[in-house]
């Protein structure tokens, strides 16, 4: 795992028949020499296991400690994002948000276990961010133009996944009428529930944007060991949360995942709820996923859409035509105005 | 148009004026629900969020029809006063739907 620094993996970035520098190439799922095209397989250490998941005790010793690497690290002066590139530096901007970087020669980082290398070309996930533009309602009619100058940043973004068994009991309440009044009743109850394979974002820069719109086909199934050839051609930041950090930064997310089950099952809308819960089992993976990222501003605004390195599912953010969004509008109105004219005049109560 | 239907004719249009007014925002929303039907993967936080305040659509929609309630009584009887009075047990029906839809939101 030491390969881990870009720097020391550029003699095994080269070409072992021409010494041309190789990249990862999606469709053939192998590193090929951009010289003369040679392509062969990344070769894993023995007894390599990307399944592998580590127990976190909150209270046992740290044995996830950050290792302090010598890489040219690309820092964003705008988001503060991190990225790394093994091979050449492909690009002076931010993958996350498009602003200028900086290069710094050092990086502390965690180790990253497994990946899902990119699966998909670039020009196949354009082609999905352009389709998904068009098929958006209300959109401003120039903003296919808008989206044609934006520029594509691939990216390893990281991801913690977790597992973990919580045993809850909640309490909450909920209304009944009972001759025409509203009578308050408090529920209580308790619950086993497991996460498995929790995604969690194990950087600040990764958004629900891009981690519920296009990285939910992850399949744990596919994930390979992390080996740094895998990053030859794209840009990857490195893990930079610890565990306790990641699970906090998680909380609001797993807090409303369980408000979620909880409703389901009490089996009716509660309000207030207010629940404690006992977690155990808890175990995580480091893992590294692919995605491209177009940039484009419109009037002044920079917008994201994301497509997934694996399957092209994309998501992004988008601006609206105010003049579509008022047509659409009257013509909801004009028809609940007409239903509301008609039941009225027909003198129904 | 004889007189008495000319200020119903005039409070629909003017419905018609608020109701797409004020419809903008809901009408957003509609197409953000639809993209996060669409797009998101159905329980996850993000999925979750953008649901999240969906029953404003509802209350637009309810009080937009409600007020043309009240416009097509008064067109068809010609009285404004006698149709507010038989608005109110709508209202009322209307305002228990709306707290069940809060509620559900």
């Amino acid at each position: 795992m030491e390969g881990e620094v870009p720097g020391a993996t550029q003699s095994d970035l080269q070409c072992p028949r021409c010494a041309g520098q190789c990249g990862w190439d999606p469709m053939q799922g192998a590193l090929v020499c951009a010289s003369c095209g040679h392509a062969r397989r990344v070769e894993h250490l023995e007894g390599s296991d990307a399944a592998a998941e580590i127990d976190y005790c909150p209270h046992a010793p740290d044995s996830d400690a950050p290792v302090l690497a010598r890489s040219r690290v690309h820092q964003c002066q705008t988001c503060g994002g991190a990225v790394i590139f093994a091979g050449a530096a492909l690009s002076e901007r931010c993958a996350y948000c498009d602003g200028p970087v900086v290069l710094a020669e050092q990086d502390e980082g965690y180790r990253t276990m497994a990946l899902i290398p990119f699966q998909l070309r670039e020009e196949t996930a354009r082609n999905q961010m352009h389709a998904w533009i068009a098929g958006r309602w209300a959109a401003p009619p120039d903003l296919a133009q808008e989206v044609e100058k934006g520029r594509i940043a691939t990216l390893y973004a990281p991801f913690f996944t977790f597992d973990s068994r919580e045993a809850v009991r909640y309490m909450g309440t909920y209304t009944i009428r009972r001759n025409k009044r509203t009578i308050t009743r408090t529920q209580r109850g308790q619950m086993v529930t497991h996460f498995d394979d929790l995604l969690v974002p194990a950087s600040p820069h990764i958004t629900p944007l891009i981690r519920d719109g296009v990285l939910h086909d992850f399949e744990p199934d596919t994930l390979r060991p992390y080996h740094p050839a895998y990053l030859a051609g794209y840009a990857a930041e490195r893990h930079h949360l610890s565990v306790p950090e990641g699970l906090e930064a998680n909380a609001a997310d797993k807090d409303l995942l369980l408000r979620n089950r909880i409703q389901d099952h009490a089996g009716r809308r509660l309000s207030g709820i207010t629940y404690h819960t006992d977690t155990t089992g808890l175990r995580y993976r480091r893992i590294l996923l692919p995605v491209y990222i177009l940039h484009y501003t419109y009037r002044g605004t920079q917008m994201r859409v994301v497509s997934c390195g694996l399957r092209g599912q994309t998501y992004g953010e988008r601006p609206f035509s105010y003049v579509k969004l008022a047509g659409y509008a009257a013509l909801l109105t004009f028809i609940a105005l007409s239903l509301g004219l008609a039941w009225g005049a027909a003198g129904f109560l | 148009m004889p007189m008495t239907l000319l200020a119903p004719a005039l409070a629909a249009l003017a419905l018609l004026a608020l109701g797409t007014a004020v419809g903008i925002w809901p009408t957003r929303k509609l197409i953000a629900v639809r993209e996060a039907r669409h797009d998101l993967k159905h329980g996850s936080t993000g999925f979750l969020r953008s649901l999240a305040g969906w029953s404003v659509i509802a209350f637009w929609l309810m009080a937009v029809w409600f007020g043309a309630t009240i416009i097509g009584d008064w067109g068809a009887t010609g009285d404004l006063a006698g149709a507010l009075d038989r608005s109110l047990v709508r209202l009322a029906v209307l305002i228990e739907i709306a707290a069940a839809l809060a509620e559900a939101d």
